[in-house]
């Protein structure tokens, strides 16, 4: 396992350190390391993302590259462990995403895209498409903030195609 | 670090929802799976309504096939081929009041299209039910589950239709279920097979 470790910078000019490994769950830091444009000395600016978002992201990265690693380590683990391991992960990631506000996974799921992190992405559109379930449209409109911008006409509409039933 | 960092507000201003990347956007409606969800979230913004799709489970889609008038003449005449989503409806906490002991129903959802419709609460639909008339229910309180399809064949003879139509089974071509489809009769003791694209390409039988 590599122990290289290097420096990212949030847009805030927050520096955190983090080993290599676990930082190309980024393609984009990945890429950099690749194409040796990372100067060991100097910390990896990062525009797009702030201290606080920054430091979630690297929290997310370190726990799943000691997971690929323990991977390789026991190829010949058991289906149970397999399991056993799977589902800490899962436990792992809904108290991670538990601890969270929308406004945070909003920040969160821009700064994954903007690293390209696809299962950062994938955790937490699947944990923004929980909070749509059950929920009236006036509801979701309230959680997200979100402006009602049809007109009259649209939404009687809309009014006409949700008018269900069932026989 | 990171736990004071969770804690911690980002800002007090809220995330701009709208200015959501469109490509994110469409991956969190990937993840939204129940039909009604999704219709649901369709009703919320216009950036929404068009980047959430019309669940296709709640879609009808009729097909013109030519119709048998004595097989194996075709006829000029068309009948229509529908394909019909059927439901499993479940009232998750029946209202005290009504006296609704019913537990699960197997039926089609469609659109009310009646003229009298009741002024429409939002996620409501109007529940018939065999013997009763017909009532309101929220959806939010109303288990749905998709039970695929039932295929039929509307505008053919009757009386043929009953001596020599066997069973009819529907294949489609492609995965998303779209486009093309196989349909397939048992008729008599021939098996019909009628490849339907965007319009009708062939017709086989085999012996």
């Amino acid at each position: 396992m590599s122990s290289n470790m290097i420096m990212l910078k949030s847009s805030d000019g927050a520096s955190f350190e983090i080993e290599e490994a676990a930082a190309r769950k980024s393609k984009i830091i990945a890429n950099m390391i690749e194409v040796e444009c990372v100067d060991e000395d100097k910390a990896i600016p990062l525009q797009n993302v702030t201290g606080n978002i920054l430091a979630l992201v690297i929290e997310y990265c370190n726990k799943h590259i000691v997971d690929d690693d323990d991977d390789v380590a026991t190829e010949e683990a058991s289906e149970e462990e397999e399991e056993a391991k799977k589902k800490k992960v899962d436990d792992w990631e809904a108290e991670f995403m538990n601890s969270m506000s929308l406004e945070t996974m909003f920040e969160l799921l821009l700064a994954a895209n903007y690293l390209n992190i696809k299962s950062l992405i994938d955790l937490v559109c699947q944990t923004i498409a929980n909070n749509i379930k059950d929920k009236t449209p006036e509801e979701v409109r309230k959680i997200f903030s979100i402006e009602n911008d049809f007109t009259p006409e649209e939404e009687e509409e809309i009014r006409k195609e949700n008018a269900w039933a069932f026989g | 670090m990171a736990e004071a960092a969770k804690k911690k507000k980002i800002s007090s201003m809220m995330p701009d929802w709208s200015q959501l990347p469109e490509e994110l956007l469409h991956l969190i409606s990937k993840n939204v799976e129940y039909c009604f969800d999704v219709v649901h979230a369709r009703s919320v913004c216009r950036s929404w309504r068009s980047t959430f799709l019309f669940p296709c489970c709640l879609l009808r889609p009729s097909y013109s096939l030519p119709a048998f008038a004595d097989f194996p003449l075709e006829s000029k005449d068309l009948c229509t081929f529908e394909k019909v989503p059927l439901f499993l409806f479940r009232v998750r906490a029946p209202p005290l009041a009504a006296a609704l002991s019913f537990e699960y129903f197997l039926g089609e959802i469609s659109r009310d299209e009646s003229e009298n419709r009741i002024e429409l609460l939002q996620c409501s639909m109007k529940v018939k039910t065999r013997g009763s008339d017909p009532i309101l229910l929220n959806i939010l309180n109303c288990q749905i589950l998709p039970l695929g399809y039932q295929y039929r064949m509307i505008g053919r003879d009757p009386k043929d239709w009953r001596k020599d139509y066997r069973g009819m089974a529907f294949l489609p071509l492609n995965k998303e279920g779209g486009g093309e489809f196989v349909v397939l009769l048992n008729y008599t003791k021939s098996l019909l097979v009628l490849t339907v694209g965007a319009k009708i390409s062939n017709t086989l039988n085999l012996p």
